[in-house]
């Protein structure tokens, strides 16, 4: 299934293909001359036997752009199968193979099934992982995929398999629509926005790798969103170019050991998709503009992945005295099948923080983090990291999250969390929920993945010192 | 049957994607939610400092964090949302903000502070007289003439010198520009030329393809 398709083939063999191919690069344009978003991880697809990140994603703790193998398994495992039997437990499902970056073929290849999987079928065992053979890696493949010579289109390609790139090339995008409804406000009630949109991509020559991705926003004087993701210079409500990630990349021992260098996700906690969620704005590690310019190392093993990041400072910010400087990693253990266990820290030095604006901040978050799919349908998340921070009292961030997929493609979710920074000593005064005391904040969400790529999601939530908020938000991803 | 199925499925998936980016794109007036607040505190503050060239301040001038609120206010931003007016400094964007905020700050420099609150001695501009006023920040210096001199109100002396307009205020980018916003016209002109080399490119190579073949 994933063996190489080849020199790519535009136009096709007919008007239909021609046109589908227009169609779908219409839609790249149509994304780029517009405004830009993010896909995200779902650390949730552990139930599935997901439980680490390079096999369906190109960073290899997971996030934004997908192989191959991730587009196919978006397609088969996220969104909702209408009139199909929804039925069968993942404990039914092909286990998930190890991803196997092959040099010789220049291309990701799987290595089948874990030799541990007691479920795996003999001649889902590879039994060579240097090497897999094309026959093993269509065996390990799921059967939806059909092979490339029956089907001229194929899930895992890109624009929803209209467009087959070579094997060297990953292409990938989303876009997001957001709606905010206030309800007992006095202030603006309602409100609807283009929140992201962005296009990456990946080249990989043997065991190189470039990633990037690219996209436009323009955001509000001060906004505390996009700005430190900017590669052009407008400070003001003006457009932007912004690039969240680039980076270059080296992989070893058949893709398990990743080295990158370059402007890329901190390695901390859990990766949701939640940029707001406090967790992710408080240990400033959200996937939304706090990407930082440092080197990596990931491991992703049978039992143990983790990923250490030396910070070099954000240089998309200016100037130097707002860089901050030091470590971010984090380290899972695999208990079981559908439980990881996980530890996070970070250190990060700078002259001046560009978030609170005091002098000479030392930032700390030091925590823990569990994912473990309960059952086939409940996932539950949760993570606990300590804030310390220099001239604040000891502050704490929490959240925990409950998944359940009631049919294939439709989640409910329930989400508690909780903040305290620790009591500003700089600026004093009162302690108040948030800066001394505890701040809570309750989630609900409905999360529908409609169409293959497509994802509708609404959430209601209540925080303390915040009006009830309803969120909609549509999510399109190439 | 079973590839059928999913290049329908795949069609419709695309259809889909184009519907929602042609029906969100005349939707959008930004690409955020921004708040209207530091304008609106820009314009205040420069009326009742002629003179003074003030910026327009991040949510910390107000906030504990640039992330801005509602709520996680430092000392100053809960003093102004405090002041006594009709309908008090109403949370979010709704409203004339502009009138919201100049009369809190208004009313901030005519207040004098209950018993309890931190405040200082200050010299107003005639007719007005020296008597005492907020200092949020409880370094000996009130609000009024730190933000006279563009201190922050919110970090005490010294460390709070300059930083309400800081000169070293964080700037984003790597070093490019692009022109500032373009008309709608323009983004659609920009997607109906990519559309149209897209078409011509299309066109062309059904017009190769029998020799192709």
């Amino acid at each position: 299934m994933l063996k190489g398709s080849g020199t790519r083939k535009l136009g096709g063999r007919d008007t239909l293909r021609a046109f589908q191919r227009f169609l779908g690069w219409s839609a790249v344009v149509l994304f780029v001359s517009l405004f830009p978003s993010r896909a995200h991880a779902y650390t949730w697809m552990i139930k599935h036997g997901y439980s680490s990140c390079p096999v369906c994603h190109a960073d290899p703790s997971g996030g934004e752009l997908l192989t191959q193998y991730g587009r196919v398994q978006s397609d088969e495992l996220l969104r909702m199968t209408y009139g199909k039997p929804s039925g069968g437990s993942s404990h039914s499902e092909p286990k998930a193979p190890r991803l196997v970056r092959n040099l010789e073929l220049k291309t990701d290849a799987l290595s089948g099934a874990d030799d541990e999987g007691k479920d795996a079928k003999p001649d889902e065992k590879a039994d060579d992982e240097e090497a897999p053979a094309a026959a093993t890696a269509e065996e390990a493949a799921p059967d939806a995929a059909a092979a490339p010579e029956q089907s001229s289109s194929s899930p895992g390609d890109f624009l929803w398999g209209l467009v087959k790139t070579p094997d060297w090339l990953l292409l990938g995008g989303s876009y997001r629509h957001l709606m905010v409804i206030r309800p007992s406000t006095q202030a603006k009630k309602f409100s609807t926005f283009p929140m992201m949109a962005d296009l990456y991509g990946q080249v990989q020559v043997g065991n190189f790798r470039v990633e990037g991705s690219l996209g436009v926003v323009r955001v509000g004087v001060g906004s505390p969103y996009a700005r430190a993701a900017q590669i052009t210079t407008n400070q003001g409500d003006q457009w932007n170019l912004l690039s969240r990630t680039h980076w270059l990349g080296y992989d070893l021992a058949d893709g398990t050991i990743t080295l990158r260098a370059g402007h890329m996700n901190l390695p901390f906690g859990v990766r949701i998709p939640e940029h707001t969620m406090w967790v992710r704005q408080a240990t400033l590690t959200d996937r939304e503009s706090a990407q930082q310019d440092g080197v990596a190392f990931a491991y992703n093993g049978e039992k143990l992945r983790g990923e250490v990041m030396g910070i070099l400072g954000n240089y998309q910010v200016s100037p130097d005295k707002y860089r901050q400087r030091g470590y971010s990693l984090y380290a899972e253990y695999l208990v079981g099948e559908r439980t990881g266990i996980g530890v996070s820290s970070m250190v990060t030095k700078a002259k001046k923080d560009r978030i609170t604006l005091e002098p000479d901040p030392l930032r700390q978050a030091h925590g823990a983090y569990v994912r473990s799919a309960l059952t086939d349908e409940l996932v539950l998340l949760a993570e606990a990291d300590a804030l310390l921070t220099s001239d604040h009292d000891f502050g704490y961030v929490g959240f925990a999250q409950a998944d359940y997929e009631i049919t294939r493609g439709l989640h409910l979710m329930a989400t508690g969390e909780i903040l305290n920074r620790g009591y500003d000593q700089l600026v004093a005064g009162a302690k108040t929920v948030g800066n001394g005391k505890p701040q809570l904040g309750v989630w609900g969400t409905v999360d529908w993945f409609f169409l293959p790529h497509c994802e509708f999601r609404a959430d209601a939530y209540r925080r303390q010192e915040d009006d009830f908020t309803i969120l909609g938000q549509l999510h399109v991803f190439l | 049957m079973m590839h059928e199925s999913k290049t329908r499925v795949a069609r419709v998936s695309l259809a889909v994607a184009l519907l929602v980016g042609l029906a969100t794109f005349g939707s959008a007036r930004s690409a955020s939610a921004s708040s209207k607040f530091p304008d609106a505190l820009q314009k205040a503050l420069s009326k009742r400092f002629p003179g003074v060239a003030f910026c327009v301040p991040t949510c910390a001038a107000c906030h504990l964090t640039t992330v801005g609120g509602p709520g996680n206010l430092n000392v100053f931003g809960a003093n102004l949302e405090n002041q006594p007016m009709p309908g008090n400094l109403i949370l979010g964007n709704n409203g004339d903000v502009d009138k919201k905020l100049d009369d809190a700050i208004g009313r901030y420099f005519a207040a004098t502070p209950a018993v309890g609150l931190p405040q200082a001695s200050t010299m107003f501009p005639a007719p007005d007289v020296t008597r005492p006023s907020y200092d949020a920040d409880r370094d000996g210096i009130s609000d009024y003439n730190e933000l006279a001199k563009l201190d922050s109100p919110s970090q005490a002396l010294p460390s709070g010198v300059h930083e309400f307009c800081p000169e070293d205020a964080a700037m984003y980018g790597c070093g490019a520009r692009v022109a500032s916003a373009p008309p709608p016209a323009d983004r659609l002109g920009l997607f109906g030329a990519g559309l149209l080399v897209l078409g011509l490119a299309a066109f062309r190579r059904l017009k190769r393809r029998p020799a192709a073949g």
